[in-house]
């Protein structure tokens, strides 16, 4: 295997994989080319801010062959300082490693890079010079050869169409036929050997000059570029700057340096030395001196001011600066200052320049000497001793107060006014007005009572110090500026006063308005809630007027209590005890004889959807019949005010006929002789699993028939039936046009199951002369059932289940 | 007397006229029962649905619409010969049958 594998290493796995995938090579060998390439790329992968690293660049190319990339870029050459390159033939895409996609073809790229394409010539030199290293011949000869300018038009096509060649006919491996010849170079070109070596590696350093700037930064890139002139068969090296700042494209415009034949390793420039300013000038120069009061400028013996040195001073003159020189009064400073120690001069300056940021000196190298000479201040810039003892002694910033004036115009003092007046209209009015008032009286008309306030401890602290115009001058503006400020706050204050005024007046406007809207709101509420009293009242009356209107024509009063009310706790548990009886014992008897068992009660009328059965309705309406007859005092039998039919009368009455119920109405004590003095015969109906009642009211001579379901209304046919049987009855008795059927207006039924105990409950309504409409509700029949089986428990409406009162 | 007789068993009536001879009908079927005029029609109902199989609790027995107790007898309720008892289920409701 090892053998193996020694003898084929380009047929390892790995090797072999990588070989065929990367396919036929298109090879550029130690040229500039490759280089100018990798720049394009870089500045490519720099414009589109792409954060992948750029193409590898392998140390050798076998190693860049077993690499991955579409472009793999190696060192050649004994320096390793060239560069190669490996394209897969005819990818003229690659990509980066974040995917960008770099679709440029080479001389696309050099195009926009402000570079030239590859050439025919030069393309085929790369060629002679890989061939050549292929077959281990002297290397060296790489240079660019560019055609002459005169042919321009063909060397552009010509170039792309090399291109193409190159592309098309490259192959990989030595096998391939060796491109056509070039036209061969001029041979005083390639004949100096060792000026090809320094080329050589002049070239080199520049590439890997170029890769260390990757990170350093450099600006520029030198390259020399050798043009072939066919017409005169010279050759003209020219050497440019190229800019290669990463993250831009080379500048359209080389810069040329120098144009001449020599190629020699350039030779670096020497730094350049500081040259020292003239001394004479430093003082005004350093920016020192434009924080100076010009009063400060000393003037330095036996160098007279030129006038351009005025334009040092920082700020225009002002009106205290102009007058200064007629002013100062020259004997009387000279009298002051031999009063005075100068020790307290330079004190007083020391302070003055602390004022002025003392570090300004130290920044301009200077340092400062104090006590210098004649006791001022000096400066001196160590360092720049030039040995001569004139120039290098300290320069005097402060000495003794000036006995001139340093101030030299050579101008009219009217220019000066004029260029102040120019500068004034920028400045603050109020001290313009006050130096203008100073021109115009005359700086001699002095305030004596300054001067009479400049006490001689004012002298020697230094508040005297200062020109009385000074003192004046800056006294006047704050006066001024006392009398602004306070003019300014009376106006504010009064602007405040009003504002607060006007705030007011605003306020109370806005709140009697809104008084007034309120009002007016107040007043519309008013109105309307008495008009909705009004209707109200006008409806209630009219609700009472219409029901006053169907009671006394249905002879039913309103009920004094409701029908409905609620149980004892008592009653409830027997109720509920109910449910636990055997089933077969007898719970109670009805008045006619039937048993009524826990089926009767537990699953006919508890549940609060079971259907009633006519075990119970039957119970129910004779204990009804019974508590009014009762109440009544009268005998059931013979005279009964209610009397109660069960209810297999009415079927009896429809199938059989009306004149067959004899039995039936002699059990319920109907009869032709007291028929009219009854006041309600109460009749439940059962029809197709649905309970109503049937109601005649032989006092009123009325026939009813009362649905549930319908709200009260009944059905035709059952008045019509009961009416015939009331005929029949009545027999010469009856009195046609006496008889109405009537509809009631009782609760509505909405649910499946309800219609028994709304049967029951209108009985009870009906047997007391009661409205049911007035009476009860669909909501408390689940409670209504509890109280029927109470009742019925109870035998009867006594005691608790009385219906007295209703 | 005689239009009962005709349409009863006149043979039966006429032997014994403590015996009365009592229909049973619920629509569908007609059950005639032979009994003394002294017993209770709690047999013959009893006997009736247990013939019919229903319960006692689910029927009524209606004599000319009057409901029929079981301790009842035809002297009470003076029955005649031949006469005739209508059974009719027992009445329940809740709504109407839509």
């Amino acid at each position: 295997m090892a053998a193996a594998n020694s003898a084929l290493p380009a047929f390892t796995a790995k090797g072999f994989f990588w070989h065929r995938r990367f396919g036929a090579i298109q090879e550029h060998v130690g040229d500039k080319f490759a280089k100018e390439l990798f720049t394009a790329l870089k500045n490519e992968r720099y414009m589109r801010k792409c954060s992948c690293p750029l193409p590898a660049i392998f140390d050798s190319k076998e190693s860049a062959e077993r690499g991955r990339g579409h472009l793999r870029f190696y060192r050649v050459g004994d320096d390793r300082e060239e560069l190669g390159l490996l394209q897969k033939k005819g990818d003229l895409v690659w990509h980066c490693n974040c995917t960008n996609r770099y679709s440029l073809r080479f001389s696309q790229i050099v195009n926009q890079n402000g570079k030239r394409g590859a050439e025919t010539d030069e393309v085929e030199l790369l060629l002679q010079e890989a061939e050549a290293r292929r077959t281990n011949e002297p290397k060296g000869q790489v240079s660019r050869i560019i055609a002459a300018p005169a042919d321009t038009a063909n060397a552009a096509t010509s170039s792309t169409s090399a291109g193409q060649q190159v592309t098309a006919g490259r192959a990989f491996g030595p096998a391939t036929p060796a491109p056509p010849p070039p036209p061969p170079p001029p041979p005083p070109m390639w004949a100096g050997l060792a000026r090809l070596k320094t080329r050589g590696r002049t070239m080199g350093k520049t590439v890997a000059n170029y890769f260390g700037s990757l990170y350093h930064g450099r600006q520029h890139d030198t390259v020399d570029i050798r043009r072939h002139d066919t017409a005169t068969g010279a050759v003209v090296t020219k050497r440019q700057k190229r800019q290669t700042m990463p993250g831009t494209f080379p500048t359209d415009d080389p810069i040329p340096v120098e144009d001449s034949m020599d190629i020699d390793p350039i030779q670096p420039m020497p730094p350049a030395t500081p040259q020292p300013l003239p001394r004479s000038k430093l003082a005004f120069e350093s920016p020192v001196s434009k924080f100076l009061s010009p009063t400060n400028i000393t003037n330095v013996p036996g160098e007279p001011i030129a006038r351009e040195e005025l334009a040092f001073v920082a700020h225009p003159p002002t009106a205290a600066d102009v007058v200064l020189s007629d002013i100062l009064d020259d004997e009387k400073l000279q009298k002051e200052d031999e009063k005075l120690d100068l020790s307290y001069h330079a004190h007083k300056y020391q302070g003055f320049i602390n004022d002025m940021r003392t570090d300004v000196y130290t920044k301009y190298g200077a340092t400062l000497i104090w006590p210098g000479p004649d006791n001022g201040i000096a400066l001196s810039w160590p360092g720049t001793e030039t040995g001569d003892p004139e120039l290098d002694k300290p320069v005097p910033l402060f000495r003794k107060p000036p006995t001139q004036c340093v101030h030299r115009f050579d101008k009219p003092i009217s220019d000066i006014q004029k260029e102040r007046a120019l500068n004034n209209h920028f400045r603050d009015p109020r001290i313009v007005e006050h130096e203008k008032h100073l021109f115009l009286t005359g700086p001699r008309q002095r305030d004596t009572r300054l001067d009479d306030q400049v006490s001689d401890e004012d002298m020697k602290r230094g508040t005297g110090f200062l020109p009385d115009v000074f003192q004046m001058s800056r006294m006047k503006r704050d006066e001024i500026d006392e009398i602004a400020i306070e003019r300014q706050v009376k106006q504010e204050f009064h602007d405040y006063q009003c504002k607060l005024a006007e705030e007011e007046r605003l306020r109370k406007l806005e709140q009697e308005r809104k008084e007034r809207e309120e009002a007016i709101k107040r007043h519309e509420e008013e109105l309307r809630q008495k008009a909705e009293e009004e209707r109200r009242q006008k409806e209630a009356e009219e609700l009472r007027a219409k029901e006053e209107a169907e009671r006394e024509q249905l002879g039913l009063r309103r009920p004094n209590r409701p029908v409905v009310s609620p149980m004892t706790d008592e009653w409830k548990a027997r109720v509920a005890n109910v449910q636990q009886a055997n089933p077969a014992t007898e719970l109670v008897k009805t008045p006619d004889g039937n048993s009524l068992t826990r089926r009767d009660f537990a699953e006919k009328l508890l549940p609060a959807t079971a259907w009633l059965n006519d075990n119970i309705i039957n119970a129910s309406l004779i204990h009804v019949g019974e508590f009014v007859n009762k109440a009544a005092g009268v005998d059931p039998k013979t005279n009964p005010k209610c009397a109660v039919m069960s209810s297999y009368f009415f079927p009896r009455l429809k199938n059989v006929g009306v004149n067959k119920c004899g039995r039936l109405m002699r059990n319920a004590g109907v009869r032709k002789e007291n028929f009219l003095s009854i006041d309600s015969i109460l009749i439940p109906i059962c029809s197709d699993n649905h309970w109503t009642l049937a109601v005649v009211r032989p006092s009123k001579r009325h026939v009813s028939h009362i649905d549930s379901i319908q709200g009260g209304a009944g059905d035709a046919d059952v008045k019509n039936l009961l009416m015939k049987w009331v005929e029949a009855s009545l027999e010469n008795d009856f009195v046609t046009q006496d008889w109405k059927m009537i509809d009631y207006v009782a609760p509505r039924q909405t649910n499946g199951w309800d219609c028994g105990v709304f049967t029951i409950t209108n009985a009870i309504c009906m047997a007391l002369g009661v409205n049911p409409r007035e009476a009860y509700g669909q909501g408390q029949l689940s409670l209504q059932r509890m109280r029927i089986a109470a009742m019925l428990l109870n035998k009867g409406f006594t005691n608790e289940m009385s219906l007295d009162g209703l | 007397m005689a239009e009962n007789a005709d349409n009863g068993s006149p043979a039966q009536a006429e032997a014994a006229p403590e015996h009365l001879n009592i229909k049973v009908t619920d629509n569908n079927n007609e059950v005639f029962f032979k009994i003394k005029r002294s017993t209770k029609l709690d047999k013959l109902m009893t006997a009736f649905c247990e013939r019919q199989g229903k319960t006692l609790a689910s029927v009524r027995f209606l004599f000319e619409g009057q409901r029929v107790q079981p301790s009842d007898t035809p002297d009470t309720l003076e029955m005649q010969d031949g006469d005739t008892l209508e059974v009719h289920q027992e009445q329940v409701g809740g709504s109407r049958a839509c």
